[in-house]
């Protein structure tokens, strides 16, 4: 066990060690985060992801080697919004030598009623289903990337406003798509509550099964009324996620006569046409776009 | 009980055939096939297009579908369509011709909604410009 800590300890250290002076040292504690500190970043950063594609990160703890990475960081990047609960930790822990950014705090949040059957509201962390907050994400990255290397400022400008112009075709090619899709069947049924953003942009109402995370369990009271809500509404197609146990939702097919519409990916990025925040929205709107239709 | 067996198994058998319509109501699923089909009303809506400079050609599509075309647009252009209007707005999508040649230019977008107010929204570019613009 010890000689494996020691050898884990090298293989993680050791290149952060040889990483040269010019090289900005990023942690970043979500797949999406990941994405914007490599695009923006270029070769003048060395990135740290920490949690990786397929890993839930409302259950994601950090183990010792990632305090060790984060202590020797000069940018550690949050998705923020309670996300991370681990927060207070990483501070303590590491003394984060580098500059903690809490990158969801720097826009509006959409406030929504805890499932777990008190009256509570909290804040929903999915930011990243909306592409407007994507931009200023990405404005947010650059300028703390900037902040810690001002002489690679040109290279982080340059980058990121290429960044933004695909966010922008991208934001056109959603337009379009989800256009085929009339407003009063943009109803998203789906297990967790993770598209409020993307509704709110797109003029949707989201019916989740789930609460925020992944590990809220819902109430029979709960799918009832879901079940309720697509026979009432004439919801076509429920959707899954790509974390998850879809047993609730085949219920509800089976009860309702609605179909699996496909999974969406909700946390993060995920493989194959989803490895990239691109692919992941396109994925996720062709997937309700062909199942709503 | 009496009556022969005969008639007294036909009395039980018309007893359970009785309950049987009651029991199916209660047990059964209505599926989303079942449900009331949502129809939305399709109903008069108005376009009004003034150029800064006139496109080649000029498309409107609706649920991917084209409902209006026009090619070597002189001036303004007005029609009135008739389409499926819910409550939460319609998306009309937008396909422009702009000559190649032509600096940036707009298109202004007075829409006449059902009820009658109007709304004007526009849409700038060169060359072939694609948007989508969503009313009211």
């Amino acid at each position: 066990m010890k000689l494996l800590t020691i050898f884990l300890l090298l293989v993680v250290v050791l290149p952060l060690e040889a990483a040269s002076e010019e090289t900005l040292r990023v942690s970043t504690f979500s797949t999406i985060l990941t994405e914007l500190a490599e695009q923006i970043g270029g070769d003048k950063v060395q990135v740290t992801g920490h949690v990786k594609v397929g890993i839930d990160p409302h259950d994601f703890e950090p183990k010792p080697i990632d305090l060790i990475v984060v202590g020797k960081a000069d940018v550690i990047l949050l998705s923020a919004k309670h996300m991370e609960g681990y927060v207070e930790k990483l501070k303590e822990s590491t003394g984060t030598r580098g500059e903690l950014v809490e990158v969801g705090d720097g826009f509006k949040s959409l406030k929504m009623e805890s499932n777990d059957g008190s009256e509570k509201v909290v804040e929903d962390p999915h930011w990243w289903h909306s592409l407007a907050n994507m931009g200023m994400a990405a404005k947010g990255v650059r300028d703390a990337l900037i902040r810690a290397r001002p002489n690679a400022s040109e290279t982080f400008r340059a980058n990121a406003a290429n960044y933004l112009q695909r966010l922008d075709l991208l934001k056109k090619w959603a337009k379009s798509e989800l256009a085929k899709l009339p407003r009063d069947q943009r109803k998203l049924v789906t297990s967790h509550d993770a598209f409020q953003y993307f509704a709110k942009e797109n003029g949707f109402t989201v019916y989740a099964i789930e609460g925020i995370s992944n590990s809220d369990q819902p109430s029979s009271k709960k799918v009832a009324q879901i079940i309720a809500t697509v026979k009432t509404q004439g919801v076509k197609s429920i959707f899954s996620e790509s974390i998850e146990n879809p047993k609730v939702l085949t219920a509800i097919t089976r009860e309702t006569g609605a179909k699996l519409g496909g999974k969406l990916f909700a946390d993060g990025l995920g493989e194959n046409d989803a490895a990239t925040y691109d692919g992941m929205y396109r994925h996720n709107v062709t997937t309700i776009v062909k199942g709503l239709q | 009980m009496r009556g022969s067996p005969l008639f007294r198994a036909f009395l039980v058998f018309c007893a359970i055939l009785s309950l049987g319509y009651p029991l199916h109501r209660l047990t059964q699923t209505t599926t989303v096939a079942d449900a009331v089909p949502l129809l939305t009303k399709t109903q008069k809506i108005g376009l009004l297009l003034t150029f800064t400079t006139r496109p080649d050609s000029i498309r409107v599509s609706h649920l991917g579908k084209e409902v209006w075309s026009e090619m070597g647009v002189n001036g303004l252009l007005k029609k009135e369509l008739f389409l499926p209007y819910p409550k939460e707005g319609i998306d009309l999508a937008f396909d422009l011709q702009w000559p190649a040649s032509s600096s940036i230019a707009a298109m202004r977008v007075n829409f006449t909604g059902p009820d009658g107010e109007s709304i004007e929204k526009s849409i700038w570019g060169s060359g072939d410009v694609s948007e989508v613009l969503t009313f009211p």
